[in-house]
Formats: structure tokens, C-alpha cells, sequence
């Protein structure tokens, strides 16, 4: 039981980050963290040391929020496109949106979520999680070449569509 | 010497972000950028990109400093969802609470600074001989367990749920990215539907096609789609096992299953469907509720509303930015794309729901929307190859490791057109999986442009794949005729209505699915 507490306590704040970058969702990733500390509590003996440990177990929360996602995707299309939407925000902004640094964050996150899934995925993986292509391609079961051409795909799409909006300030410096 | 393209520089410059370059890509990629402006700002750009990416999105998701009772509380939700867990496997008598006691053993073999450096050390295997420590937190275990078996099986009734569970099922997880399900057991049979990763589904029957080719009928539940039961054939190297397999029924051509396929299809019967096929609407919508969409100013929307979900159908109307109309239903492609059904001013029409904005009005406002089901008919045009003179012409060539047995599938497939239409500056795309069939190692895809009488247009391509051997697009401007899997892109100058048509290979003796993204765009 104290190890299992241990382990919970050391691992649930890591876990619970990784979850609500891939959910953006406060609720939802409490929910996939939890399922994904029981998940990886039962596959331990599974695990070979063939990645890190680090890799393994965020592997196995990856594959718990996708199945929260599997949950609502008939909605995800709409929630995607309803983030961008000003008239559809809360009244009040979330605690990512208070942190907010500046302007260019917040047009960043929001050009960021309009990315498809899969796109949007190995972003947050690389640039939030600083996990390495290989990294993120043993977690998602694909290619190295395949993460290179999403990432390439990825920042394609945001240079374009920060472009297109409001460039932020150091995209507008590079202009003068 | 410069001897890099544009697209070459690039997408080395994207390449260096990730894994770097080799020195000699390194110089390549600087000679360029010192002869090229335009690809110097966008490096630029894209270093600043970068930068910006590793800063701000890791200030997004900054580390929880939670407080311990906040800890505690998740524990409290943990043990609950153990319970539930234990009860459900329990039920359909797949339960291996041995998985459990191993478990806590390995966890204990590892515990000793593991998360301190988040890695455990070189060679510490879960199978190692348990220590005292191990013996004694299996022992915790088993009372932790067997706490937990005192409790009643929270939410779930037992004799109400043994009574309506086969406690002798084969479950299967797909595994794979995007596997397609087939309307019969092989290739050769129609796409109903793409499963994703890690969907769990019955099996009901297994059919073995010979020579290992087995193939496994499965049912699938989705609450939230409609149908949300639904059924499909898999070969059997995409799912992993669990259960009782041993006593799946065989199927022999003829058994009565087709009504476990509720998803029509189009090249099967050979009998055209109503153009919008629509399914009743889950039962869950509220029909009080009231949901607007329209074009938003952050993007750049298509304020078409055409009669069908795709741009290749007929343009009905249009709607001017902020101005709503009300939603009806919403057809959602995977994640990919999603267009709602809308009414505006008395005609019925489809808005690409991209750019969109959702406005709920009423109880339940824009979420659930009616899920529809729709199968698209292909539009009716003919191609007319009119690529002319001094364009690119369309030569053969002769086709590197390509057998003489190797079959093109045989029809086109709508679905497998990405349609660009005429306008310069459009830009789409279309990803899709190949099912592809062993023996066969090609598979066409089309980019469909419509340019108005008397202009011409570039059309640029894009493709990216994981697994294709090679892509070929007969009549290219720039670019190889054969080209490695990848991110490549092709040039074409193009009048008309045109068909282009690439033609996507696997390498000999491998079977699909093959995952690939085709990107067009329009210029002058």
C-alpha cells in the first residue's frame, strides 16, 4: 500500500501534466492521469527497459487520453473549431490563458489548437514535453520519418497561419 | 557548390530543429541560404518559430505543484476505478489477478530512486528475484486487493450485468495506426470505415483464407456515433488477442452475417444510394436545443454552403462572415474535418466547419449536434487530360521494382480525390489509409482542378507517407518521376478539368495499410 502511495504521489503531478497538455482539459486529464497510474501500475512487469522509463510511461498516458478522446470525438471537430472562436470563450479566462504571457502566447496556443490531432499531438510532445523524434515516435508506434514530416507539416501550418492573423512581434520584427 | 532546391533547403532547415544536420547537409543548407533572401527569412522565421514553440509551450503546461490533499483525492478516485476495473474483468472472466501481484513486485524492484531521475537503473527487470521488500509490499497488495474484493462492486450489478455478458467472449485491441475495416474478410472487399488505435471489439467470427491470411469479423461499440454499434472484418496482424479465442465460430462463404454490417456501401451492390444517406439522430439530441454557425474572421473560410459535405459538390449558397445560420447535423471524418449540415433562408446546404463559429443558443446549444451519416456519391464530371505543348506531357517510363503481376485497384475511389478547384491561392488536403492487398502494390490517388476556360494554373503537390516505396506523377514539371517515400513535392501547369493522378507503391511482398497525406495547392 506505502508503495503504491509512493509511487502515485511521485509520478501523479508529471502524469497529470503530460495528460492535460494532450486532453486540454483540466477535468478529462485528472480522470486519463488516474487511469493511466492504474494502467501503468499493472503493466510493470511488462516493461522490458528497452525505452526510458520516462518514454514507457508516458506512453501508457498517451494511450489512456487517446481513448478519452476516442470518447469524444464526434465532438472534437467542433471543439476545435469553437476554441478559436471568441464569442464561444468562457467569460472568465483559464488558468493557461491568465498565464498568458503576453499577446504572441496566446495567438501561438490558439494556431496550436487548430492543428489536427495528430499535428497538434507531436507539437505538445516536442515543444512542451521536450521529447526527442525518436522519443515521440516509439510512443506513438510510427516512424522517425513520420514524426519529421508531422513536425515539418506542423510548423508549415503555424508560420502560415500566424502570418495570416496577427504576426506576432517577432515575426514582425524579422519583416522590418 | 549550391546545388540544393528551395523545398530541399527547407526541409532540411525543419530537419536540423529536430536531429540536426550532417556537416556536409549543413553547408549545403548555408551555401543556399546565402544566395537565397527568401529562404534566409524563412529560416528565420522558423528559428524564431521554434524558439517561441520550446519557451511558450512549456509555460502553458508549467508543472503542478499540487498540494497533498489533492494527491490524496486522486488516490481516493484511483482505488475507486480499480474496483470498477476488477468487477468488469471479473465478469467476463479475463481477469488475471496474478497481473496485479507481479505488478506491485515489479514496482517494488524499481521504486528505489526511480522517480527521483524518473529512469530506473540499467538491467533492473521486473522478473529480478522479488527482495523482502518486494515480498512485503505483495503482501500489501493482497490487502489492498482483498479490501478492495469487500467492497461492492461499485455501479456495477452483478446479476444484472452476468445476466446480460457472455462471460466467454474473445475481445481483440486493434493495434496499428488507422486500420481499415472491411465489409468481408479481405482486401479485396470494400472500406466501411477506419478503426483507430487501440479500439476494443468482440469477435464473432474468424475466417481463415488460407496460407496464415486469417481474418476475424469484430463488433465494435461507440456510444457517441451513430451507428454505435457497428461491424467490420480485420486481418488478424492488426489486433492483439485476450480471452477465450479458442471457440470463435468459423465463417464460410455464405453464413448469414452481411446483417451485422450496417454501413452500406457503394461498389458492393452496385446500387446507387440516395445522394445523402442519413441516419435517424442519436437519441441523446435535445431538440430544443439551437445551434448557429458562422464564418468566423480568423481564418480564411469557405462561406460556401454546398449541397453536400465536401467542395466537390454543387455550391447552393453562401454566407457572408459573422453571419449565422442555424446547425441541423454534423458529418465528422475522423479527426480530420467536420462539416455541419445548416439552414439558411430556406435552403438546406454544408459549410466546411474549420473556420466556423459555434454559437449554443437554447439548453444544450451546439454540442451533441445530430451525428450524420453520409455517403458521398462521386460527382459526375469526365476528365480531360489537356495538359498541352510546351507543360509538362505525360512520357512512360519505365517502373523500377514493379512486377509483372502487381494490379492497380481497380476502380477509383471518390473518396481518394482531393479537389482543388480553380481558384488560385486554394490549398487543401486529404489524408487516407491505402488498404492495400497483399500482392497488389500500387494504389492511384487523384488531384481533381477545374480552371475557368482559357486560364491556366499551377498545381502543386505535396505527399507524405511512412511506408510507400515510391510515387509516381506521370505528368510532372518538377520533380523526380519516381520519388522515395516522404515529403515530396511536384509541380504541374494544368488547364480544364483535369484528373491528376499519382500512383503510390508499396515495396514487394508488404501489405498495407499504408497512412498517407496528399497536400495540393493553386497558383497562377
Amino acid at each position: 500500500m506505502r508503495e503504491i502511495d509512493d509511487l502515485v504521489r511521485q509520478c501523479y503531478p508529471a502524469v497529470l501534466r503530460f495528460a492535460h497538455s494532450i486532453l486540454d482539459d483540466p477535468d478529462d486529464a485528472d480522470d486519463a492521469a488516474q487511469e493511466a497510474l492504474i494502467n501503468a501500475v499493472a503493466a510493470l512487469d511488462r516493461y522490458r527497459g528497452d525505452s526510458s522509463f520516462k518514454t514507457w510511461l508516458y506512453a501508457i498516458t498517451l494511450n489512456t487520453c487517446r481513448t478519452h478522446l476516442r470518447k469524444r470525438k464526434v465532438r472534437q471537430s467542433v471543439v476545435n473549431a469553437i476554441r478559436l472562436i471568441v464569442p464561444t470563450r468562457p467569460a472568465t479566462p483559464s488558468p493557461e490563458e491568465a498565464a498568458a504571457q503576453n499577446e504572441s502566447d496566446r495567438l501561438l496556443w490558439a494556431a496550436v489548437d487548430a492543428l489536427d490531432e495528430k499535428h497538434r499531438l507531436v507539437v505538445v510532445l516536442r515543444y512542451a514535453h521536450d521529447l526527442s523524434t525518436r522519443e515521440i515516435a516509439e510512443m506513438l508506434r510510427v516512424s522517425e520519418g513520420t514524426v519529421h514530416s508531422r513536425l515539418h507539416y506542423a510548423r508549415e501550418k503555424l508560420l502560415k497561419r500566424l502570418r495570416h492573423v496577427h504576426p506576432p512581434h517577432w515575426m514582425e520584427e524579422a519583416t522590418q | 557548390m549550391n546545388s540544393l532546391t528551395h523545398t530541399e533547403a527547407r526541409e532540411l532547415l525543419h530537419l536540423s530543429l529536430d536531429v540536426g544536420l550532417k556537416p556536409s547537409d549543413r553547408r549545403a543548407v548555408e551555401a543556399h541560404l546565402a544566395e537565397c533572401p527568401a529562404c534566409a527569412a524563412y529560416a528565420n522565421d522558423l528559428a524564431r518559430l521554434d524558439a517561441h514553440l520550446f519557451e511558450s509551450m512549456q509555460a502553458r503546461w508549467a508543472d503542478p505543484d499540487l498540494p497533498s490533499l489533492e494527491i490524496d483525492r486522486g488516490l481516493r478516485h484511483m482505488e475507486v476505478k480499480v474496483r470498477q476495473r476488477q468487477a468488469r474483468a471479473r465478469l467476463l472472466s479475463v481477469a488475471q489477478p496474478a497481473v496485479w501481484t507481479a505488478g506491485v513486485i515489479a514496482l517494488v524492484a524499481v521504486l528505489g530512486g526511480l522517480f527521483g531521475a524518473i529512469r530506473p537503473q540499467t538491467g533492473q527487470q521486473p522478473e529480478e528475484t522479488p527482495t523482502a521488500d518486494a515480498e512485503a509490499a505483495a503482501a500489501a497488495s493482497e490487502t489492498y486487493l482483498a479490501q478492495m474484493e469487500a467492497t461492492s462492486l461499485i455501479g456495477l450489478p452483478t446479476a444484472t450485468v452476468a445476466a446480460t455478458v457472455d462471460p466467454v467472449v474473445c475481445m481483440i485491441e486493434v493495434v496499428g495506426d488507422d486500420v481499415p475495416l472491411h465489409d468481408g474478410p479481405g482486401e479485396e472487399h470494400q472500406v466501411t470505415r477506419v478503426i483507430e488505435t487501440g479500439m476494443v471489439g468482440v469477435v464473432l467470427y474468424a475466417a481463415n483464407q488460407g496460407s496464415n491470411d486469417v481474418w476475424l469479423m469484430v463488433q465494435f461499440e461507440e456510444p457517441l456515433n451513430n451507428p454505435p454499434t457497428y461491424a467490420g472484418w480485420l486481418p488478424v496482424q492488426d489486433v492483439l488477442a485476450s480471452g477465450e479465442c479458442s471457440t470463435v465460430p468459423e465463417y464460410l462463404p455464405g453464413d448469414q452475417v452481411a446483417e451485422l454490417l450496417p454501413t452500406p456501401t457503394l461498389a458492393a451492390t452496385g446500387t446507387p444510394l440516395p445522394a445523402i444517406f442519413e441516419a435517424t439522430p442519436t437519441p441523446t439530441f435535445d431538440p430544443n436545443a439551437v445551434c448557429y454557425v458562422a464564418p468566423g474572421d480568423y481564418g480564411p473560410p469557405d462561406v460556401n454552403l454546398y449541397s453536400g459535405p465536401g467542395t466537390m459538390y454543387e455550391i447552393v449558397g453562401s454566407l457572408e462572415i459573422a453571419e449565422y445560420a442555424r446547425a441541423t447535423g454534423i458529418f465528422s471524418q475522423m479527426n480530420y474535418s467536420a462539416w455541419v449540415r445548416v439552414e439558411h433562408e430556406g435552403v438546406v446546404g454544408w459549410v466546411d466547419a474549420t473556420y466556423y463559429m459555434f454559437d449554443g443558443r437554447g439548453t444544450m446549444g451546439c454540442w451533441p449536434l445530430p451525428q450524420v451519416n453520409v455517403y458521398p456519391l462521386p460527382p459526375t464530371f469526365t476528365p480531360t487530360p489537356t495538359l498541352e505543348g510546351d507543360l509538362a506531357t505525360p512520357t512512360p517510363q519505365p517502373y523500377p521494382g514493379l512486377s509483372a503481376t502487381s494490379t492497380l485497384l481497380p476502380d477509383i475511389d471518390y473518396n481518394d480525390v482531393l479537389y482543388l478547384g480553380g481558384d488560385v491561392g486554394y490549398e487543401d488536403e486529404l489524408t487516407r489509409t491505402l488498404p492495400l492487398a497483399k500482392g497488389a502494390t500500387q494504389h492511384q490517388v487523384s488531384v481533381r482542378v477545374n480552371v475557368p476556360p482559357g486560364e491556366q494554373r499551377h498545381v502543386n503537390v505535396t505527399v507524405i507517407c511512412s511506408r510507400a516505396e515510391s510515387i509516381r506523377w506521370a505528368p510532372y514539371e518538377e520533380g523526380a518521376p519516381y520519388l522515395v517515400c516522404g515529403n515530396w513535392y511536384g509541380r504541374v501547369m494544368t488547364q480544364g478539368d483535369n484528373l491528376l493522378t499519382l500512383t503510390i507503391s508499396l515495396a514487394p511482398g508488404e501489405a498495407g495499410p499504408e497512412s498517407y497525406t496528399l497536400r495540393g495547392s493553386v497558383a497562377p
